[in-house]
């Protein structure tokens, strides 16, 4: 299940020289039943194919609960590729991590080309929020953009 | 001997996940456009590595590869898929 990339403009009409703000937002809902019938279907190799390595590592510590995971895993991509306005390519799939973070949600770190591509559109922080229940996982990304005007002063 | 576009039906209806029948389809319908997600394309992708043993580059793993039964049956043609003969 997939929903499209909205952007928001909160200043549409900045004074000459000065910084617009717009801010990004991509939201994603995964079915965790879809992933159990991939990982049945595909095994490891959809495993390796999708995720990184930490979350390879991570499925097989944790087989039981592999499905959920996955799902929040890949509803956050999906999120973050929805900010970033792109062709779902893989590619750039496997240069987004969701790294763990001890006490908080789950932080965005770009590499290479979806790191080019977050610094083309002016992006430099994707925020994640994420939620699990029992048979779906949903993430929101959002990110300012901001892009300075041309022009002398007002 | 089923065709490529035969085979690529058959991935579509046993890993699509479409709401609606492959067979209502025309090869050049927009699969998004009738229900396929990014997910499913995943399943796609890799039960057509298994059907026609190749391995998609990441070059090809964008959205516009499966598109349609038309843009797939292209880019396996381009991977060196020959169409079978009758």
């Amino acid at each position: 299940m997939s929903l499209a990339l909205a952007s928001a403009s909160t200043n549409s009409t900045p004074p000459r020289g000065r910084s617009e703000s717009r801010t990004r937002v991509g939201v994603d809902v995964q079915v965790v039943d879809e992933i159990t019938v991939s990982l049945a279907a595909f095994g490891e190799r959809y495993v390796s194919r999708v995720f990184n390595a930490e979350e390879v590592a991570h499925v097989r510590r944790h087989p039981s609960t592999a499905a959920s995971y996955l799902a929040g895993r890949f509803a956050a991509r999906e999120a973050v590729i929805k900010v970033l306005g792109v062709d779902s390519a893989l590619a750039v799939w496997r240069d987004i991590d969701i790294v763990a973070q001890p006490t908080t949600t789950p932080r965005v770190v770009l590499i290479d080309s979806a790191l080019e591509l977050a610094n083309s559109l002016g992006i430099t922080e994707i925020l994640l929020s994420l939620s699990h229940a029992r048979h779906v996982a949903t993430a929101v990304a959002v990110a300012d953009v901001i892009s300075t005007s041309a022009g002398g002063s007002p | 001997m089923s065709s490529t576009s035969d085979s690529i039906r058959q991935v579509l209806e046993s890993h699509g996940q479409l709401p609606v029948g492959i067979s209502t389809l025309r090869n050049g319908d927009d699969l998004y456009q009738n229900g396929l997600t990014s997910h499913a394309s995943v399943n796609v992708m890799l039960a057509l590595e298994d059907t026609f043993n190749i391995e998609f580059p990441d070059s090809m793993l964008r959205k516009s590869t499966f598109q349609s039964v038309a843009a797939i049956a292209e880019v396996l043609i381009s991977l060196g898929v020959e169409e079978p003969q009758h």
